[in-house]
């Protein structure tokens, strides 16, 4: 995900010019210069989720014989390895984004200001939106692990007598490392967002407010936050849906037990025993399936967006 | 049947057809490419036909060799240099002796009948992807600037090491080409493998077989000893090479714990008196599924008990009592046993940290290697548990569909030379231990082993074999990895 | 005034500061030889992992070069096939284009996982895994929807009546395309290339399952070295890991200045 943020800035505008007819696009050129990254796109999301599909219900079986059957899935829901995996994966996406979202709003509302709109600041809290997250994950485990950079300072100021009084934060239950890595990523990537949706509203509706004696608080509350809101629940879908089939991090940070779905999966489809393979693929196609339903609401969502913005 | 191109010429050749259904028996699967030989120079089977009459024996080992060596072997062709003569005896005479139990049974001793100057013909100028864990830098350095380099020096063999976090990554690799029907020109041609992983390949039918006992410095090793012939209980077969051996440690602090408990009662009692100082990582890694064996080997009455093969009544009578063990001392475990390090290594750097007093390790010597690379303190010391500690080898395996068997097979058998042997010591710090067998050297390289100097954070060789425990048979590992999961783990 | 102004400064102070507290301790962990608990800074330091990082022999150059060089055919083709489709949703409107879009941008949602564990069998028939062929293959499809993104929305920004005036003026359609529009899309394009960039040099699972271990990128050796337990050569790994996408993200940065300031700011 990283640098979607950047590139979400121009999404919003998108539809600005889409109802002009280009002089230059006939309906020939148009089929042409679409076919090539539908295909792409295509083969890879189709053929991909086709294949998982078919494995998930037992094709190219390499033990035993391939007869289809729906049992994979039926073990899965039965799992409660499984159901366990999927709640982590649900709690981190969903606290990931919350926080993330809250930081971001609060962030976005202080950058707005012209004072920052150009400076180096505006650079630098993009920072971690290029960084791959497994560096983020690197380096948070480096700070907050019971061990960490925190810990010492805490211990160097003598506020902390061992490093086991130090709250575990990775590889703890709630998967609060993970939380910690996701926001740091993604409240660069909100803010982005927000930013540009706030430029997109102007200032007219916060000085008509201002001028009819709205507090700043009333001005957020009553204002901008209604007009915000279709770009923050844009964002926290992309957010939530990227967090939750997100794999590299809870790998890193990760629990022996449970563990995120992502994860689980990678198991199961990296076991040794191949009966656990259509197991992986079942999940997967119900991963999939989550997901597409976030592609449909966040398309319904961003059309409304578009409708508002006329 | 899928064979690759030479083997097939062979097979064509007139290669004893009966001899067919045995090989394929044993490499389970239509596809392995183990193909009958004519040539009775054949090494096979002999774990199964053990008619090796001594295998130490060097003299008598010499005299046949006087009279069978030149049957396929141009032995001095094989061994780097440096040892060279004393290999060039002792080689051909292991397999001549072999020869005349197993010829019914051959599965192609010399890769398909292929002589052995014939296969480094073959293996000259081409390339081998070995795949293998690649964490160690210690290991790495060992096979960047040393292994690699004198393949291409001395075989004209390019060797691509590519790294690996698990084993596992490789077996799924090799198992999903099978799956897609990739029987031949497969990307990998070397695995660093043993115990479940091997034998996950063996009865997946996607090892090749046949071979390693017929390489020419096979010859050197004692094909007879249990943790040789057998890993992890499971009957090599021909079908990996032994390239290193391994003992499990555990390393302490001895600032900290001056007197280290040495059995599975003490440990317990030192974590009531200093909870949360001990932990281990969580099956199924490596390490962490040898501290549970040796809890089993201890708790429930030592290992003899479970046989050679998976024996459900008695896994079923015996284990519990180690699962209550683990369960009983889990509230006393770092992080009261709610998580587990995910692997040795994070053990290393707990201990490293000082979060806990003590890690463990399959490499003897993890202190040493710990403290020369700055992790671990210099007061590091090793100690093992009086009532044994488990002892197995490392091997090297070829998939049943490597593109380049015979550039495989020189990299194996260069690794078994002396010279790689001896070297390995020095650059992995892996002290003495080596997979070749001491009385068959010549007497420079025995010298050569024997100077090498263990430091006071490592066990002497010796000691450490003289209390050296068996691994139990591969399929009890799963079990028991799955049944630690269900039992301990998510026990809350 | 000055007290929210305060406040405010102090807010990003500790958002500057959290911001960049994770990236300083790779930089003193690449840089220790022995970092042990309680010390605030390493006891001995040393360059123990930058030797094995810019070593000849350990293999990290190759995974820097297969880094690169993947990275850099994926933006090519990223280019390539994305380019297109980007300036046709940007101006064009038509029937399906509602599901076009959604096509084209489900990447972002859809996880990389799901698709390359699926795909996987298939790549293995097709002999694409363990080649680098197949690795770009694989990591076009994350890297696309960035690429469709940049340039539409810098497509919709500049409209079509510079290409009108160009026509009426008398170019040929093609003429007013590649002559006034194409220039005014650069921005589009080096901000999507980059980010098709970045998407792939990060890229880890899609590497491991495709590339089967045997395509090497910095990715894979970071995490190998992460999960071994050797902070510094990790640490120092991840640092090198770090470094493009940083200048990356300046000379977006910079360019979207740029076009912010040619094409003006809604």
């Amino acid at each position: 995900m990283g640098i979607r943020g950047i590139a979400a800035n121009e999404q919003i505008v998108i539809p600005v010019a889409t109802r002009r007819r280009s002089s230059f696009v006939t309906r020939y050129s148009l089929l042409l210069s679409l076919l090539p990254a539908i295909a792409v796109v295509a083969l890879f999301l189709i053929g991909g989720v086709g294949f998982a599909f078919a494995q998930s219900l037992g094709a190219f079986a390499l033990v035993g014989d391939s007869e289809l059957t729906l049992r994979h899935y039926a073990d899965v829901l039965r799992d409660p390895d499984f159901i366990g995996a999927l709640l982590l994966s649900l709690r981190i996406a969903a606290v990931s984004t919350l926080l993330a979202l809250i930081c971001s709003t609060g962030l976005a509302m202080i950058l707005r200001q012209r004072l920052y709109a150009d400076g180096p600041l505006r650079l630098l809290f993009q920072l971690p939106l290029p960084i791959p997250h497994l560096v983020g994950a690197l380096g948070i485990t480096f700070v907050v692990s019971q061990s960490g950079v925190l810990a010492r300072l805490l211990h160097a100021l003598g506020l902390l007598r061992d490093r086991a009084d130090f709250p575990l934060l990775v590889a703890d239950p709630y998967g609060i490392g993970i939380v910690l890595v996701y926001v740091w990523k993604e409240v660069p990537f909100i803010t982005l967002l927000l930013l540009a949706a706030l430029a997109g509203i102007g200032e007219r509706y916060d000085d008509a407010a201002r001028t009819l004696g709205a507090s700043g608080w009333q001005r957020f509350r009553h204002v901008l936050l209604p007009l915000l809101l279709p770009a923050m629940l844009s964002a926290s879908l992309i957010v939530f849906a990227f967090t939750f089939g997100s794999f590299d991090v809870p790998l890193v940070m990760g629990r022996t037990y449970p563990k995120a779905l992502s994860v689980w999966i990678y198991e199961r489809f990296s076991d040794v025993d191949l009966n656990e393979r259509p197991e992986a693929m079942a999940v997967s196609v119900l991963v999939t399936f989550v997901a597409a339903v976030f592609v449909v609401a966040y398309g319904a969502l961003s059309r409304r967006t578009l409708a508002r913005g006329r | 049947m899928a064979v690759f191109r030479v083997s097939r010429r062979h097979f064509l050749a007139g290669a004893a057809a009966s001899a067919g259904a045995a090989v394929l028996a044993a490499c389970g699967g239509s596809t392995a490419t183990t193909i009958p030989t004519t040539a009775p120079t054949a090494a096979a089977a002999a774990t199964i036909v053990p008619t090796r009459p001594a295998s130490t024996a060097a003299p008598a080992a010499s005299a046949a060799a006087a009279t069978t060596a030149p049957t396929t072997v141009a032995a001095t062709t094989l061994i780097t240099a440096s040892t060279a003569a004393p290999a060039a005896t002792t080689a051909p005479a292991a397999m001549a002796t072999t020869t005349a139990a197993t010829a019914a049974m051959a599965s192609g001793g010399m890769i398909a009948g292929m002589t052995w100057d014939a296969i480094l013909a073959k293996a000259k100028g081409s390339t081998v992807d070995w795949f293998l864990y690649g964490g160690s830098t210690t290991t790495n350095d060992y096979l960047d600037k040393y292994v690699i380099p004198q393949m291409q020096t001395l075989y004209g063999v390019t060797v691509k090491r590519n790294p690996v976090t698990d084993t596992v990554e490789v077996v799924n690799k090799v198992l999903a080409e099978k799956q897609a029907g990739k029987s031949t020109g497969g990307s990998v041609d070397l695995i660093w493998i043993n115990g479940e992983n091997f034998r996950t390949i063996a009865e997946a039918g996607i090892v090749y077989g046949g071979w390693s006992k017929a390489i020419p410095n096979a010859a050197l090793i004692n094909w007879d000893e249990p943790n040789i012939k057998n890993d992890f209980g499971y009957p090599v077969n021909e079908r990996e090479a032994p390239w290193a051996r391994a003992q499990f440690v555990f390393v302490t602090d001895t600032v900290k714990v001056p007197t280290p408990p040495k059995s599975m009662k003490a440990l317990e009692e030192y974590l009531k008196a200093n909870p949360g100082k001990f932990t281990y990582p969580a099956p199924p890694d490596f390490t962490g599924s040898v501290f549970v064996r040796h809890v089993i080997y201890e708790t429930t009455g030592g290992w003899m008990q479970y046989g050679n093969a998976f024996n459900e009544a008695v896994f079923k009578e015996k284990t519990p009592a180690a699962w209550d063990y683990l369960n009983r001392i889990k509230p006393y475990l770092w992080q009261k046993g709610t998580t587990y390090p995910e692997g040795a290594p994070k053990l290393d750097q707990l201990f490293a940290d000082g979060e806990v007093n003590f890690t463990m390790s399959y490499s003897p010597t993890a202190a040493s290697v710990g403290i020369a690379t700055g992790k671990f303190p210099k007061t590091a010391r090793s100690f093992y548990l009086e009532a044994g500690t488990v002892a197995n080898t490392s091997y090297i395996a070829i998939p049943f569909n490597a593109k380049n068997k015979e550039g495989a097979m020189v990299l194996a058998n260069f690794l078994e030379s002396p010279a790689a042997q001896l070297e390995r010591a020095k650059t992995t710090r892996s002290g003495d231990s080596t997979v070749l067998e001491l009385s068959r050297l010549s007497e420079t390289d025995r010298a050569a082993f024997k100077s090498i100097v263990l430091d006071e954070a490592t066990i002497p060789t010796a000691e450490l074999a003289a209390h050296a425990l068996p691994e139990l048979p591969a399929a009890y590992v799963d079990r028991i990895e799955k049944d630690w999961t269900a039992n301990v783990l998510k026990k809350q | 005034m000055t007290d929210r102004r305060g406040a405010r400064t102090a807010v990003i102070a500790i958002w500057v500061l959290l911001v960049v507290l994770p990236l300083m301790p790779l930089f003193v962990w690449s840089a220790a030889f022995a970092w042990r608990w309680p010390a605030l800074l390493p006891s001995e330091w040393g360059w123990r992992a930058w030797r094995y990082v810019v070593s000849p022999t350990t293999g990290v150059r190759g995974g820097l070069t297969g880094s690169v060089g993947i990275a850099l055919l994926t933006t090519a083709a990223a280019l390539a096939l994305g380019a297109p489709a980007g300036i046709v949703l940007g101006r064009a409107t038509f029937r399906g284009k509602r599901a076009v879009e959604l096509l084209l941008l489900a990447p972002f949602i859809v996880p990389g996982l799901v698709v390359t564990m699926g795909i996987q069998i298939l790549f293995i028939r097709l002999g694409l895994t363990d080649t680098v062929r197949g690795v770009v293959l694989a990591h076009i499809m994350p890297a696309l929807p960035y690429v469709v993104v940049s340039v539409a929305g810098v497509a919709a920004n500049i409209g079509t009546q510079a290409e009108e005036q160009a026509r009426t003026l008398g170019a040929s359609p093609w003429r007013a395309f590649w002559h006034v529009t194409v220039p005014m899309l650069r921005p589009g394009l080096a901000v999507g290339g980059l980010f098709a960039f970045l998407v792939s040099w990060s890229q880890y699972t899609t590497t491991l399952i495709i590339g089967g271990g045997k395509v090497q990128t910095l990715p894979l050796l970071v995490y190998t070295f992460t999960r071994s337990g050797d902070n510094p050569v990790a640490a120092a790994l991840a640092i090198v890991f770090v470094a493009p996408a940083i200048v990356a993200l300046v000379i977006a940065a910079r360019s979207l200045r740029d076009r912010n300031a040619t094409a003006g700011r809604v």
